[in-house]
């Protein structure tokens, strides 16, 4: 898995931003981002396949916001985001080297102040922020005329509410009830036909 | 009430524990060197059905898969399972932009494996096109359609006889209350129990896919089959092609083990699907003189529609989909006004959250009325016009290949009005509430507002959320090397006995669901090429059972 980040880091590290009309401010960005971003900071945080200290800060900030009136608010919300991080770890760990490597563009541009100031108006660092600074954040995203700056919302909005969708105790509140499933031993499986 | 799914036999690890030659790449101790007569890069629609007719023409067959072997005891029902072992960059591959999400399958059976079992003979008017446009004079339908009935033989193809889920229903609903066509959707399953997760590999074996038809078969009758061999290239001495080099792959990560397979063979069939074919051709050097290689490339780009009902809906329970509707597909001809074709998503919990597009209350709101939600989708029939043309597979630095495919003027007017088609069926059957999925696009309860808004749409990438599960093209079929990749026989203009077998031949998108239009053409082409390397059809008697 260590082997898979450094090739992840190590691939073109525009395909997130080539195509904006604001590509070439956001990449001396990006670029500033990679060269302060030491070694260490690619690893990712024990425990995990893909997510880093920092792009664990941004999500675990987006999180309840993101999934707001289907996210626990009591004690279990901090074993829920725990689950849900732990799900978002391993749907992009499955997606592979050019995947990761765009997605971490995302969060390398996001945990930078600078970016986060002017892309995102945040001035508090990401635990700091609060419900309704992170949600004027999303709408700015969401609606911006830039093309990249949507792209970015349609990330994180698709990555978070996947990962909680995925996980069995969302569920409850869809309706939804998946079937049960008992494998049958081969021993016991009847003839080729 | 709770469905268990249990008592169901595993066709194919029973197969194995009888002595079926199936081996793990991404386990081998040591680079190996096999030798066979033909390689079959690939084992989904193309792949699974050139395996089958080869190996009983007597010719020694190896097929080779990047992804894992899955099998029914394997199939949980679980979304995450599924996207992680069944789907191409584990469901998360993309456009090179970011902007279209590509669901193709990968793990033996490809995207039979997990397709929704809709299956259509290539459309009159498709075919027609080739001939007149694209000049292959091979295709027309009454040569094909011979190949289609032993394809629907094959895989058990016929018409559905239940009737359609609530999510399917809306499509008749809407437009039998309109005045629009529909139709039923002929499926390939055999003994099926309506369950609804044909998308995340059939827990019954009853979805007719290649992993439980033509794979067995060919296994059975003495071909051998490696899961987990990424094929990197293909060998080539002097202008012919005489094997091709695989990389063992791991079960988790996507770096190869370090040991190789390489397959040396008397003839090599490509059929990776339509992404994947282009980019070892590419690896490889392949002959290009005139950048035909990815050229091409259609996706039947697709945008989605959801609206809420007042009554259960449950899209997860059924057959996702059986009910169609091509009334605005063929309006004015194949070469008018772009047409689209209309069906309905499976309503898994995750699959519907990553494609709502919106966050906080309002997806919360969607997704707590999921079982009262219809999801409809719009196929945009790409490649007949020079508005609406097809994109081009491209490397990567790090060698991978990926689709750059743009939104033209003829996509941007057929999905304006597939959304307003779309809208106004919902309404028509009955919906509460109706949203495009475009960004910021709004939530409408009546038809008049609903058609304001989307005439006013700026649609566009990253606002407008558009996918695809259809991947063809970007090795076309054609008479002319500089306009084409393969003859009509499917081999390579400039190279000798390479082969392309699957949905990348097509010169244009298919205009409805590609699994059969594959079995079709890859039946005729597979036939031709086991008359041609086994004309006694029978070269290696000893191994057909």
């Amino acid at each position: 898995m260590h082997v898979d980040h450094q090739q992840a880091a190590g691939l073109s590290r525009r395909s997130f931003l080539k195509t904006s009309a604001m590509g070439g401010m956001l990449l001396a960005t990006g670029s500033s981002a990679a060269l302060l971003t030491g070694c260490a900071k690619v690893e990712p945080q024990t425990g995990y396949d893909y997510l880093r200290t920092q792009d664990i800060a941004v999500l675990s900030a987006l999180i309840p916001v993101v999934l707001a009136g289907v996210f626990p608010t009591d004690d279990s919300a901090e074993q829920a985001k725990a689950d849900v991080l732990r799900s978002i770890d391993q749907f992009i760990y499955g997606t592979g080297p050019s995947s990761m490597a765009a997605i971490q563009e995302l969060f390398d541009l996001l945990s930078m102040p600078p970016a986060r100031w002017t892309l995102c108006r945040l001035w508090n660092d990401w635990p700091d922020a609060t419900p309704a600074e992170l949600e004027a954040f999303l709408q700015r995203w969401k609606g911006s005329s830039v093309g990249l700056l949507r792209a970015g919302y349609g990330g994180l909005a698709k990555i978070i509410t996947a990962a909680w969708y995925l996980l069995p105790q969302s569920w409850a509140v869809t309706g939804y009830n998946a079937p049960q499933h008992a494998p049958t031993p081969v021993a016991n499986a009847g003839a080729l036909s | 009430m709770k469905i268990a799914i249990q008592g169901v036999p595993d066709p194919v690890q029973n197969g194995i524990a009888q002595g079926w030659k199936v081996f793990h790449a991404g386990l081998l101790t040591a680079s190996e060197t096999i030798e066979c007569d033909v390689v079959i890069v690939g084992t989904g629609a193309g792949g699974g059905t050139a395996a089958e007719i080869l190996t009983k023409a007597g010719l020694s067959v190896v097929m080779l898969e990047e992804g894992p072997l899955r099998t029914s005891n394997d199939f949980r029902m679980n979304e995450g399972e599924a996207f992680r072992d069944l789907y191409q960059e584990g469901g998360g591959r993309t456009s090179n932009d970011g902007a279209l999400t590509i669901l193709q399958g990968r793990a033996v059976g490809g995207s039979t494996t997990v397709n929704w079992t809709s299956s259509f003979r290539t459309p009159e008017p498709t075919l027609q096109h080739w001939q007149s446009v694209h000049g292959l004079q091979a295709f027309t339908p009454e040569a094909m359609a011979p190949w289609f009935e032993m394809a629907e033989r094959r895989v058990n193809i016929g018409p559905w006889q239940v009737p359609p889920n609530a999510n399917n229903d809306v499509l008749r609903a809407g437009c039998e209350q309109l005045g629009w066509s529909w139709d039923s959707i002929p499926r390939n399953v055999n003994g099926c129990w309506n369950l609804g997760y044909c998308g995340v590999g059939c827990p019954t074996n009853a979805k007719q896919s290649m992993l439980v038809t033509t794979i067995p078969a060919a296994l059975t009758g003495g071909a051998s089959l490696y899961q987990r061999a990424k094929v990197r290239e293909i060998i080539m001495e002097g202008d012919t092609v005489v094997g091709v080099v695989a990389d063992g792959m791991p079960e988790k990560g996507f770096t190869p083990t370090g040991h190789t397979l390489t397959v040396r063979a008397r003839h090599t069939i490509l059929a990776g699907g339509a992404i994947n074919n282009p980019g070892i051709l590419l690896r490889s050097k392949a002959p290009n003189p005139h950048r035909q290689v990815g050229a091409n490339t259609t996706i039947h780009p697709t945008v989605a529609n959801f609206a809420v009902f007042d009554k259960d809906i449950q899209g997860w329970h059924g057959a996702p989909q059986s009910i169609y509707s091509d009334h605005f597909q063929w309006q004015d001809g194949a070469t008018g006004p772009t047409g689209f074709k209309l069906e309905v998503l499976p309503m898994l919990p995750a699959f519907v959250a990553s494609l709502l597009g919106t966050h906080g209350a309002a997806h919360a709101e969607e997704m707590s009325q999921l079982g009262q939600l219809n999801g409809m989708i719009a196929l945009v029939r790409d490649g007949f016009t020079e508005d609406a043309m097809g994109g081009t597979v491209e490397l990567r630095k790090n060698g991978s290949p990926v689709l750059d495919y743009e939104l033209k003027s003829g996509h941007v007017d057929a999905i304006r009005r597939s959304f307003l088609a779309m809208s106004e069926i919902q309404f028509a059957a009955g919906a509460r509430q109706v949203r495009p999925a475009q960004l910021g696009g709004g939530t409408f309860t009546s038809w008049n507002e609903c058609k304001e808004a989307i005439n006013n749409f700026s649609i566009e990438k990253f606002r407008t959320l558009v996918g695809s599960a259809h991947l063809m093209g970007g090795c076309v079929m054609g008479n002319n090397p500089k306009t084409s990749v393969v003859t009509d026989q499917g081999r390579y203009h400039l190279l000798d006995q390479l082969s392309i077998m699957d949905g990348s031949l097509f010169p244009t998108s298919i205009g409805a669901n590609p699994q059969l239009s594959i079995y079709g053409l890859v039946s005729k082409l597979a036939t031709q090429l086991a008359n041609e390397l086994a004309p006694n059809g029978a070269l290696n008697a000893a191994v057909v059972s």
